[in-house]
C-alpha cells in the first residue's frame, strides 16, 4: 500500500503556534543536504505531539514502531507536504496511516477507528493551543505539559499516588495493587478515575477539545 | 482524508479522553533520554536508508524497525545509540524486514521460561573464545578456544567443555546439588556458589549464563536491541531467522554486545554470540580446563561468604550502594578483608574473567538420559 499525502485530520482549524514556521520549509527533494537538517528540526518540534497522538491511537506496545515508520514515510513524502498547512497534523496524519497499515499486518494490534482518531487529533490540537501563564505562544508541546502539573497537584491523594506509581515510577498495576493491598481491578479503576479527573481539569483550561458540552472539570 | 467531522458516542468519547490522558501522562513523565533515544533511532534509520539510496545499494524500503528494550530505558548516550543503529543499517539494507525486537525477545522468553518450567530438554553447542593473554616472556600467546555442550533440563544445567580432543571437564548444577567431573575423571561435589563465573549478571542478581531465559531477560532489561531478518552477515544455517543485535544500554554486568538468532515460528533461540570488547587476560599463563595447577585452588573461606560477583569493568558500583550479592555487612570486629580477585575457587572450567566471545548454537532434537544431571556414585 502506498501512502497518500496526509491531510489535517477533521475540519477543526489547526492554527498551531509554530516555533518553526512551516512556511520556511523549502519544497525540495529530500536529497538536498539541508532538507535533512530542516526536517529533523521540524520532527523534533512535533515529536511529543506525534508520540502522544500515536500512543492515544494505538497504545504503547507499537508506538515506537509507528513513530519511526512515520518519520521515514514523512521523509520520503516530504515533497508532497503542503507548506501552507501546519506540519504537525500532516505528520500525525501519516502516523494514522502507518498505524492502519501496521494493523493490517499484525492481527493482535488494536488501532482506534477514524472517528476516534479525529477526536484524538482535536485533543492534540487543543493541547497545542493551550497557553501557560507567563509563557509566550511559541512553546513546545513538552512545555505545555506543565499545564498537567497544576491538575496533578489538585488530584486527591488516593488518585495522585496511583498516577505517580503508574507513570512516574512505571510500575505495573499488579505491583501497585500488591503495594497498596488492593486488587488489580480496583487500582485500574482508580487510575481511570484519576485520568478522567485530569481530563476534566485540562478541559477546564482549554487544553482538551471541548466535546463534553463545555462542562468545567471537577478539578479546574 | 475525509474533512467531515466524525462524531463519536459518549462512551467512545470517554474512552478517547482516557487514551489521550494516558498518552499525555506518559509524555509528561517520560525522561529526556528516552525521548532523545527515540528520535535518534528514527533518524539513524532514516540516514541508513538515505545512505543506501545514495549508494544505490538498495531501493527504498517500506519499513524499518528499530526497537528498544524496556519502555523506561535509562541513560543511553545518544551517540552510541545512533552509531549502533547506523551499524545495523547495513543489515537492514540487505534484508529489510519489519519486526519488533522487544516482541520477539518477549515471545522467546515466554517459550524459554515455559520450557524450563516444563522440564523440556535443550542442548547448545558452546564455543568460548578466551581473551588474548598479556605478553609472556616468550611473547604474546594465543589463548585456546574451549568447545563443548551446554545441556539444560528444568532447573538443571550441565556444561561439558574441552580445550582439545582429549577429555573434557564437566560441571553440573541441579536441584540435587552441584558437582564436577575433572579431566582426570575425578568426581566431586561443588558448592553451587562457586559453580559458574559471574561475568554476566542482571540487576536482580540472576546469573544469565546458566539459563537462556535469564539471558533473554538480561537483554530485555539492560540492552538496546534491534532486529532484522538474518542474511549474508549470518552463518548460512541461521539465515531466515530473526537476527537481534543488542548492545548494553545500562550499567549491567554482562557482555558489551549480544547477538541472538531466533526462530520466530517456534520462538526459540537458535544461536547466540556474546562479545566482551577488549577483554584481555592480564595474568598470562595457561588457562582453560587444564590450566590451573592443583595447588592453585583456593578453598572457600569459612569466615566470610564467597565473593559473589566481580566488580564490573567500567567501575560500576553495586546498586544503591549495597554490597555485591552474597556479601554481608562488615562484622562487628571491623571491615572485611579485600575481596578475592578470583571468586571462583573451584579449578578449571570457565575463567573468572570474561572471555572475548561466547558462542551458543542450539542442537536438536535432544533427549538426555535420566541420570544426565545426576552426580555419579563412586565405585
Amino acid at each position: 500500500m502506498g501512502y497518500p499525502a496526509a491531510q489535517s485530520a477533521g475540519n477543526t482549524p489547526l492554527a498551531v503556534p509554530r516555533r518553526t514556521d512551516p512556511g520556511k520549509i523549502p519544497r525540495m527533494p529530500p536529497t538536498d543536504p539541508t532538507a535533512r537538517e530542516l526536517f529533523e528540526v521540524l520532527v523534533r518540534d512535533h515529536a511529543d505531539a506525534l508520540m502522544a497522538s500515536i500512543r492515544a491511537g494505538i497504545g504503547r506496545a507499537h508506538a515506537d514502531d509507528v513513530f519511526q515508520e512515520t518519520v521515514l514515510v514523512a521523509w520520503r513524502r516530504l515533497a508532497d507536504y503542503d507548506r501552507t498547512r501546519p506540519f504537525g497534523p500532516w505528520l500525525r496524519g501519516i502516523a494514522r496511516l502507518v498505524a492502519l497499515d501496521l494493523m493490517s499486518r499484525q492481527r493482535r494490534m488494536q488501532v482506534a477507528d477514524p472517528a476516534t482518531f479525529d477526536a484524538i487529533e482535536r485533543n492534540v490540537a487543543a493541547f497545542e493551543r493551550v497557553r501557560i501563564e507567563g509563557a509566550g505562544p511559541a512553546m513546545s508541546f513538552r512545555e505545555r505539559l506543565a499545564a498537567l502539573d497544576d491538575c496533578l497537584s489538585r488530584l486527591p491523594a488516593m488518585y495522585a499516588e496511583v498516577v505517580q506509581a503508574a507513570y512516574r515510577d512505571d510500575r505495573q498495576l499488579a505491583d501497585i495493587a500488591r503495594a497498596t493491598n488492593d486488587n488489580e481491578e480496583a487500582v485500574k479503576k482508580r487510575l481511570q478515575r484519576a485520568r478522567a479527573l485530569l481530563a476534566h481539569c485540562l478541559r477546564g483550561k482549554g487544553a482538551f477539545a471541548d466535546e463534553a458540552g463545555g462542562r468545567e472539570g471537577a478539578l479546574a | 482524508m475525509n474533512e467531515e467531522r466524525r462524531d463519536i458516542s459518549r462512551d467512545d468519547r470517554a474512552a478517547t479522553d482516557d487514551a489521550m490522558m494516558d498518552a499525555l501522562l506518559a509524555a509528561h513523565f517520560e525522561n529526556d533520554e528516552a525521548r532523545e533515544e527515540r528520535i535518534a533511532r528514527a533518524f539513524a534509520a532514516l540516514d541508513a536508508e538515505r545512505d543506501g539510496e545514495r549508494d544505490g545499494s538498495h531501493s527504498p524500503r517500506r519499513t524499518i524497525a528499530i526497537i528498544g528494550g524496556n519502555q523506561r530505558r535509562r541513560l543511553l548516550p545518544m551517540a552510541r545509540a545512533a552509531m549502533i543503529a547506523l551499524a545495523l543499517g547495513a543489515l537492514f539494507l540487505l534484508f529489510p524486514y519489519e519486526t519488533n525486537a522487544s516482541n520477539i525477545i518477549r515471545a522467546a522468553l515466554r517459550t524459554e521460561s515455559s520450557t524450563k518450567s516444563s522440564s523440556g530438554s535443550r542442548r547448545y553447542e558452546v564455543r568460548v573464545v578466551l581473551p588474548p593473554r598479556a605478553d609472556t616472556p616468550r611473547g604474546p600467546v594465543q589463548a585456546p578456544e574451549l568447545v563443548g555442550t551446554w545441556d539444560l533440563r528444568g532447573d538443571s544445567a550441565r556444561l561439558d567443555l574441552a580445550a582439545g580432543p582429549h577429555g573434557s571437564t564437566t560441571r553440573v548444577a541441579s536441584p540435587d546439588g552441584a558437582w564436577e567431573r575433572a579431566i582426570d575423571g575425578t568426581v566431586r561435589a561443588l558448592d553451587s556458589r562457586v559453580l559458574w563465573p559471574r561475568w554476566i549478571e542482571d540487576p536482580s542478581g540472576e546469573v544469565a549464563i546458566e539459563r537462556m531465559d535469564a539471558l533473554l531477560r538480561l537483554v530485555q532489561r539492560s540492552y538496546l536491541a534491534v532486529a532484522a531478518r538474518a542474511g549474508d552477515e549470518s552463518p548460512a544455517e541461521l539465515r531466515g531467522s530473526m537476527h537481534i543485535v543488542a548492545t548494553r544500554a545500562q550499567r549491567a554486568l554482562g557482555p558489551d554486545d549480544i547477538e541472538l538468532w531466533i526462530d520466530t515460528d517456534r520462538n526459540v533461540v537458535l544461536a547466540a554470540r556474546l562479545a566482551w570488547i577488549g577483554a584481555v587476560d592480564p595474568r598470562g599463563g595457561p588457562r582453560g580446563p587444564r590450566g590451573n595447577a592443583p595447588g592453585d585452588e583456593r578453598p572457600l573461606r569459612e569466615d566470610r561468604p564467597v565473593r559473589d560477583g566481580m566488580q564490573p569493568r567500567d567501575g560500576m558500583q553495586p546498586r544503591d550502594g549495597m554490597p555485591p550479592r552474597g556479601m554481608m555487612q562488615p562484622p562487628p570486629g571491623g571491615p572485611l578483608p579485600p575481596p578475592m580477585d578470583d571468586y571462583r575457587p573451584a579449578r578449571g572450567m570457565l575463567p573468572p574473567i570474561p572471555p572475548r566471545e561466547l558462542h551458543l548454537r542450539r542442537i536438536e532434537p535432544i533427549e538426555f538420559a535420566a541420570d544426565h544431571f545426576t552426580m555419579p556414585v563412586d565405585r
